[in-house]
């Protein structure tokens, strides 16, 4: 999933395991999913199906998964994926882990391949560092890219210090990656004399983390000249999901925020999408793009919510519904007619600013 | 004198619009794409030529609609905007203090929030072709009338039937029934006027902030069985433009007007592009598991332009 999938990988390797991990979300996995998946799941359960089977085509015999008290359908993941795939004929083991604390311990502990309590501990405190690291290229990235001189170059930059990232597997290496990568990224030729704009991007996480399954709207509305900010990123994902977190981890800014409008979690990410809306709106960004898998009632809801947040706080925001469709067409009209409105509101902005 | 050229290339029509300095429309062209944008771009060319007089002279063009990225290259356009921002200039063009546009085209429709000028939100039509010109377009084919006379039929409705609007075949089975029951034609037309006005204010204008004045435009702003069920519905009245099939190509004129400005110079390659022999064709890069379909443009035979790969390894050709 996204940036997660790097997760999982550096524990599992660092407690000695052999990690299979699928190959790049592709048409191919695409299809796959959707094949085998009830026709009415959401996205996310589709791409991920094909991930596994993929992943177990490669040969993998053991499937890790998260299995969270269902922040929305992602609850029941595990079981379906676990039943369609046994239908399937695929010979695996499957260890959940979910809400359930001394239970995970005892799994982990299992995997760990004997490893002591101390080694576990820092398997976590490795992987969630390299986590962190392949976000804060990801936002030097963001930055980036709306001032690129050549176009593609950000990306192509980011490609590769991701690479050097994921490559590593101790502290040593990967503080040696870490300035390998910002090195990187931070000689591409950039004309800062550029102003651009301010565009934050909510939305249900897998859809936002993914860039195949939202069609890179990041890559794509950074190379039209927007600086890109969300709300969502794996590593706080991870830590509101920590039941002690659950009340005060990162995602208390945005319940706080969106009080006026939705006193309780909704599920998903409604909470984050409302409430980072109105923080941006706060910060004085330019625009909001919404995204959502089609089906999303978490999202349903929030939608519902952004249209008066809109109206209240005259924050221009865009809805992208996505679905197995690939065809980009219809994604890029939207977004190139989003991004002109905000930049012709920038421009008249500045004119009155100038008269005043 | 001076003029612009807009290009509007959508999935149903091709419509291409000349204006001067003052943005006045000198001509207009509006053809059937066919399915074959480079064709019809051609014969729209061809056909404005002879419509121009002699001493006109293009300063800029601009070009808009699905086929926008294509019809840029192919003519060499200033500027390549989307069709809503090209609506929206053309509608605040005729009537500056417009606050709302509907456009209603063949297969997409879009409504576009306009607020001292600017466009502050849109929304598109976005799972099926429902509140679209071929909606009407199919049952009108069911119960026989010719599109062009369908409005004018359902003017003389005295009691509109109600018809299910949410998808085609529910309107449809409706539809039948209705018929079977004995209502009239014209009370059916009518009734499907106003399913249709329903169905776009539920999915294309669901909670938009619809003020006057409102404008009506693209294709289906022919019919005024459409004007007459929205005015009805909204209580507002709803201003039908003269050149309302041709308001994406005036936007896009308008468009290139500005841009010219700042550029000076143009990029037209002149009405001779309408003769030369422009192709375009496909292929599967096996690459990776994505298999994009890559897109090629040929002009003479050779490639100048590719598009359509994730990865970006085929876009060499561009700048």
């Amino acid at each position: 999933m996204g940036t997660i999938g790097v997760l999982g990988e550096a524990i599992l390797r660092r407690f000695g395991q052999e990690v299979i991990l699928p190959p790049k979300t592709s048409k191919r996995t695409l299809t796959l999913g959707s094949r085998y998946s009830p026709e009415f799941a959401c996205l996310p359960l589709k791409v991920t199906l094909g991930n596994l089977i993929e992943a177990l085509e490669k040969g993998a015999d053991t499937i890790v998964m998260l299995a969270a008290r269902g922040p929305c359908r992602f609850g029941y993941y595990a079981t379906l994926q676990n039943l369609i795939l046994k239908n399937l004929d695929y010979e695996y083991e499957l260890i959940t882990l979910d809400y359930d604390m001394p239970n995970n311990l005892r799994k982990l502990k299992r995997l760990a391949k004997g490893k002591n309590w101390f080694q576990i501990g820092e398997a976590f405190r490795f992987s969630f560092l390299k986590l962190l690291t392949l976000e804060k290229m990801e936002r030097l990235a963001h930055r980036i890219r709306p001032c690129e001189v050549k176009k593609g170059s950000t990306t192509k930059a980011y490609d590769e210090a991701s690479r050097i990232i994921r490559r590593t597997f101790s502290f040593r290496e990967l503080r040696w990656a870490k300035r390998k990568a910002t090195f990187l990224l931070k000689k591409i030729p950039q004309d800062r004399t550029r102003n651009p704009l301010k565009v934050g991007v909510v939305g249900e996480t897998y859809t936002v983390l993914e860039p195949y399954v939202n069609l890179e709207v990041e890559r794509k509305l950074g190379e039209m000249g927007c600086e890109v900010h969300r709300p969502v990123w794996a590593t706080e994902y991870m830590i509101s999901m920590l039941p002690i977190f659950n009340r005060w981890g990162p995602r208390r800014k945005y319940r706080k925020a969106a009080k006026p409008y939705l006193k309780e979690e909704a599920g998903g990410e409604c909470i984050v999408s409302i409430g980072g809306t109105i923080l941006y709106a706060r910060r004085k960004f330019d625009g909001v793009v919404h995204i959502a898998p089609f089906t999303c009632l978490p999202e349903i809801v929030a939608q519902g919510i952004l249209s008066k947040v809109r109206k209240d706080l005259g924050i221009p925001i865009l809805t992208l519904v996505l679905d197995e469709h690939t065809a980009q067409a219809g994604l890029i009209t939207r977004l190139e007619a989003f991004v002109d409105l905000l930049q012709r509101k920038q421009a008249r902005q500045k004119m009155k600013g100038k008269q005043g | 004198m001076d003029t612009y050229l807009g290009v509007d290339v959508g999935s149903i029509s091709t419509n291409l619009a000349v204006i001067d300095e003052k943005k006045k429309v000198l001509a207009w062209e509006y053809l059937l794409t066919g399915g074959r944008p480079i064709e019809a771009v051609q014969r729209g060319l061809r056909e404005m030529e002879k419509k121009l007089a002699k001493e006109l002279k293009i300063k800029g063009v601009g070009s808009t609609g699905s086929a926008r990225h294509l019809t840029g290259i192919l003519v060499g356009a200033d500027t390549v905007k989307s069709e809503i921002i090209a609506h929206a200039v053309g509608a605040s063009q005729l009537i500056p203090e417009v606050k709302t546009v509907f456009e209603i085209g063949g297969q997409d429709s879009k409504i576009i929030i306009v607020r001292d000028g600017v466009v502050v939100d849109f929304a598109m039509n976005t799972i099926c072709a429902a509140g679209t010109g071929s909606f009407l377009d199919h049952q009108a084919q069911r119960l026989g009338v010719l599109i062009e006379e369908f409005g004018d039929l359902a003017l003389k409705a005295e009691a509109p039937t109600r018809i299910a609007g949410r998808c085609t075949v529910f309107a449809e089975s409706d539809m039948i029934h209705k018929q079977q029951t004995g209502h009239t034609t014209e009370n059916i037309v009518a009734g499907l006027c106003q399913a249709l006005v329903r169905n776009y204010l539920n999915n294309v204008g669901k909670g938009k902030e619809i003020l006057p004045p409102i404008v009506f435009q693209g294709g289906v702003a022919a019919n005024k069985g459409m004007k007459a069920a929205f005015e009805e519905e909204l209580g507002y009245e709803v201003i039908v433009p003269e050149y309302y099939h041709v308001m994406g190509a005036i936007g896009a004129a308008i468009l290139a007007q500005e841009t010219i400005v700042q550029t000076k110079k143009t990029r037209f390659k002149g009405f001779e592009v309408s003769e030369v022999d422009y192709k375009t064709r496909s292929f599967e890069c096996t690459g990776c598991p994505n298999l994009c379909e890559v897109i090629e443009v040929l002009m003479d035979r050779e490639v100048i332009s590719r598009w359509g790969d994730r990865c970006g390894k085929w876009e060499v050709l561009e700048k």
